[in-house]
């Protein structure tokens, strides 16, 4: 039985950070953010010449008595920020079996942390398992709700298989409103998932994925003559294991981690490789943001 | 290729627990893993780079049946059938007579018959073995009953034609007990035929193997002189008559150029024609004093053996001793005299004028001339009353009783202890030294003087009974050898090739020196008796030399000829007649050698095994390469 999701531990953990989340925000422009689009807010953003055309309604009446030069007085469009947390539950997740590397419940943890940062930030949050029922909570707003976020995580398992580019086709044609997407998942689909997330950042999604892999998956305690036995499909294949063998899973996953790396970088998606063995409060606090994923 | 033990292939079953135990080994363990993903992108990864990844493992699988597959027919003993005389236990006489030396065939026959002998070494199967018999004038076992072909092959190159002829009798008799207690045993005869000798049947199966393929051959066979007293009362000195003779053994008229050289110095050449099987005889009349003759043949039209191409002569100079009694007539002496081997005794009446060409003087009871010949003397009773340059004496006396005997070589087997003498003389000679004293003064005195040796007997032998003793012949054969050594050496004109020659060198002689034909020297020092010289390979003239205190004394010259008809008849042939059986040379494809070939096997095996090993531990390098050139 695996201990509670959020145990004491978590729990004071997700307390420091929200001590630190006045600074921590999800997003690049989120919380109670600002919008990249100058709008009609009362919030002042800057100056700028005026030219032909522009409404009169706008221009600076003060300054221009002052100067005799007409300004357009820009002005912030105010918004809160969607953030969407997609988590991957399919069983392939559901891996290894140390609760302090399984991957689902790093996830879940992640999930939780970053749903948490995003609630007391104001911003609306959802979460959505990727399984094939797609439970989802949310989308809701306000700190009040960050327990229940909380106790929807704790009640998840993984369950069956996960077909990337399908779900995220999916969520992007029902996903509602278009914001942050953050994708937690291990990415081993064996359909892909360009086309999914190709098909969120043409509905306007920013899309971050954080690619978690276990500490066994990164550098395989394997040798030997092996039938391995995929625990999300049942599939099997016959592999000897030897120096030469292991070396050329090692390039083969870093190629897969690049391949990744580049597909993101190509989209000005936000990809940050994730290992379970890392504590996760401190990806949170410092690779996130070094990542740009948080600011 | 055959098996000589094809029951072993049996054990090539043992592949069915070998591919049973693969099998069972093969069942994986099976291991849980998140996703199979990756692992399958590299497996299709590796597949694509090395298709025969996939037999990897039944690489392994192989590579084992292989070795498995080596062993096996290892223990079947496959063997690849050779022609060859050489299996089982094979004796082979290995001709070394000096016909061997022929170069009708490259480069020569004794080293075709090596090669032959080589090649059968190099077949030699593993339970083959060999015996290996040089015969030559003294037949030896080079290699005994031996598998090892090093050793074989060894003492095959150290193995050498020899100048003379062989000595096939006992080469026979060695081979037949070189084969006797083997059961498979078989004697191989590698010759050009030219057995001589009566030949014993052999015990077992003989093989002969011919060498040799032309018997084209010009030969000089005879070498001789000899010197023709002339005729009686002549004025004319003796003359010396060469004679050559030349034999053509070949099946071609041959003409070639016979040239004579006497004492180093060529002296006549002549032109001959030989008819095949025609021999001729050249003779020539020599002018006096030469000493030795060498006769060459050359520019024949065809002649393989270039060994009895020459010949030389030595003469002995005539008779050895010419010994001159000059006296009034002592039947003892001369008789005693006379008897001694190589002795010509001339008499010469007291007064009369000497003639200066005699090897020894003797004086009985006469006065010696004013000059002395310069040749040894020996004087039996000296008279008084005439001066001389030799000796005084100065009375007599006829208390003879011996006092002192010295050791002498004149003494030698001479038992003096029974000889009275009536009356002696008084003799005083500084420079002699006496052999036999008595009271009253010596009775045999002995020395050198100007160079000369001279003995002195001071009393008549009619004043004594020693003509009647045992002790005067061989105290007259023991002062003639003393006074006139002679030669060293006792070498008659027929000298072949490995004959030995006893040298009896004089008393003062240290060390034998003989210089052989090609400028070498061979010294043994001399230990009292004859020195025997057996080193007589070489065809040519040998010297000798006596060395002593006073530096090496000349003792003469000896001729070693290769005179023997049945080396220079080369033509090899077809058979050997051997007892009261004939030894055919063996058929084609009679013989057949097995080669076995389970060494090559067991050691493909081991190759295997560690193309195995490497296989199994290090594994192909090359896809890991591959793998990295793709980042």
């Amino acid at each position: 039985m695996m201990p509670a999701l959020f145990d004491e531990a978590a729990l004071r953990k997700l307390e420091r950070l929200t001590l630190v989340a006045d600074s921590v925000r999800v997003g690049v422009m989120k919380g109670e953010r600002r919008s990249r689009k100058r709008g009609t807010s009362i919030e002042f953003a800057d100056y700028r010449d005026y030219s032909r055309g522009d409404d009169l309604r706008r221009l600076d009446w003060n300054v221009y008595a002052r100067l005799e030069r007409p300004f357009i007085k820009l002005l912030e469009e105010e918004e809160d920020l969607a953030v969407h947390l997609l988590v991957d539950n399919s069983r392939s997740m559901d891996w290894p079996d140390d609760p302090e590397q399984n991957k689902l419940r790093y996830a879940l943890r992640l999930c939780g942390a970053l749903g948490y940062i995003a609630l007391h930030a104001g911003d609306q949050v959802s979460v959505t398992l990727l399984d094939r029922e797609r439970r989802r909570w949310g989308p809701y707003r306000g700190r009040p709700n960050s327990l229940r976020l909380l106790q929807f995580l704790d009640a998840v398992s993984a369950a069956g298989e996960t077909n990337l580019n399908a779900v995220l086709q999916d969520y992007a044609l029902r996903g509602g409103r278009p914001g942050l997407l953050l994708l937690l998942s291990d990415m081993l689909s064996p359909a892909g998932y360009r086309e999914g997330l190709n098909a969120l950042l043409a509905r306007g999604y920013e899309v971050g994925i954080l690619h978690v892999l276990s500490p066994d998956e990164l550098q395989p305690p394997l040798a030997g003559d092996l039938k391995l036995v995929d625990v999300e499909t049942g599939e099997d294949a016959e592999i000897s294991l030897d120096g030469t063998t292991l070396a050329a899973y090692d390039q083969r996953l870093r190629d897969w981690q690049a391949e990744l790396a580049s597909f993101s970088a190509a989209r000005a998606m936000h990809y940050v490789p994730v290992s379970t063995g890392t504590p996760w409060e401190r990806l949170v606090l410092r690779t996130l943001r070094a990542e740009g994923v948080l600011r | 290729m055959a098996f000589l033990a094809p029951l072993a292939l049996l054990l090539g079953l043992l592949a069915v627990p070998i591919i049973v135990l693969y099998m069972l080994r093969l069942r994986r363990r099976e291991v849980l893993v998140s996703s199979t993903l990756l692992w399958r992108k590299l497996l299709r990864d590796r597949e694509a780079n090395a298709p025969w990844q996939r037999l990897r493992r039944n690489l392994l699988l192989i590579l084992q049946l292989l070795i498995l597959a080596a062993l096996v027919l290892a223990l079947a003993r496959p063997y690849l059938p050779t022609p060859s005389v050489v299996s089982g236990s094979v004796v082979v006489l290995l001709d070394a007579s000096a016909s061997m030396q022929a170069t009708d065939v490259e480069p020569s026959r004794f080293e075709q018959a090596r090669e032959i002998v080589d090649e059968w070494i190099g077949n030699l199967g593993g339970d083959d073995r060999m015996t290996l018999i040089l015969a030559g004038r003294l037949p030896r076992v080079l290699a005994s009953a031996s598998n090892d072909r090093e050793a074989l092959r060894e003492a095959l190159a150290a193995a050498q034609p020899e100048a003379g002829s062989a000595d096939w009798p006992a080469a026979l008799a060695l081979a037949s007990g070189a084969a006797q207690g083997f059961s498979d045993a078989r004697i191989v005869v590698v010759s050009d035929g030219g057995l001589t000798g009566e030949l014993p049947p052999l015990p077992v199966e003989a093989v002969y193997v011919p060498v040799g393929a032309s018997g084209e051959n010009l030969a000089l066979l005879a070498l001789a002189a000899r010197r023709i007293a002339p005729a009686s009362g002549g004025e004319q000195e003796a003359t010396t008559q060469l004679l050559a003779g030349v034999a053509n053994l070949g099946a071609e008229t041959q003409r070639a150029l016979l040239s004579l050289e006497l004492d180093g110095t060529l002296y006549d050449s002549r032109r001959i024609e030989v008819a095949p099987g025609e021999r001729r005889n050249l003779t020539w009349e020599l002018p006096a004093g030469v000493e030795t003759v060498a006769a060459r043949l050359s520019e024949q039209s065809a002649d393989y053996l270039p060994a009895d191409d020459q010949a030389w002569a030595v003469f002995e100079g005539g008779t050895s001793n010419r010994v001159l009694l000059v006296g009034e007539g002592n039947r003892f002496l001369e008789q005693g005299l006379a008897v001694l081997p190589g002795v010509e005794l001339f008499l010469a009446s007291p007064g009369a004028p000497l003639e200066a060409d005699y090897d020894l003087y003797v004086f009985d009871s006469t006065p010696l001339p004013e000059s002395l010949p310069a040749a040894p003397l020996l004087v039996v009773n000296p008279p008084a009353d005439a001066p001389n340059p030799l000796l005084e004496v100065t009375g007599v006396f006829s208390n003879t009783a011996v006092t002192g005997v010295a050791e002498s070589p004149l003494l030698q087997f001479v038992d003096w202890s029974g000889v009275s003498v009536r009356v002696a003389r008084q003799v005083s000679a500084p420079w002699a030294r006496p052999v036999i004293s008595a009271e009253g003064g010596p009775l045999l005195l002995a020395g050198e003087q100007e160079g000369r040796r001279a003995v002195v007997l001071t009393f008549a032998l009619g004043d004594s009974d020693l003509p009647l003793r045992i002790a005067f012949p061989v105290l007259l054969a023991n002062i003639a050898s003393w006074l006139n050594p002679g030669r060293a050496f006792d070498a008659p004109t027929g000298l072949s090739p490995g004959d030995p020659v006893a040298i009896t060198p004089g008393p003062d002689a240290a060390a034998v020196l003989v210089e052989k034909p090609d400028g070498s020297t061979w010294l043994q020092p001399v230990e009292g008796g004859p020195v025997v010289f057996g080193e007589t390979e070489q065809t040519g003239l040998y010297h000798v030399l006596l060395r002593t205190r006073g530096g090496d004394r000349d003792a003469g010259r000896f001729a070693v000829n290769l005179f023997q008809p049945g080396e220079s008849r080369l033509l090899p042939a077809s058979s050997l007649r051997l007892g009261q059986s004939t030894v055919e040379q063996p058929a084609d494809g009679e013989n057949v050698g097995q080669r076995e070939l389970w060494p090559w096997l067991a050691a493909l095996a081991v190759l295997i095994l560690f193309v195995e090993w490497w296989v199994h531990f290090r594994g192909p390098r090359l896809p890991a390469i591959d793998l990295r050139r793709k980042t």
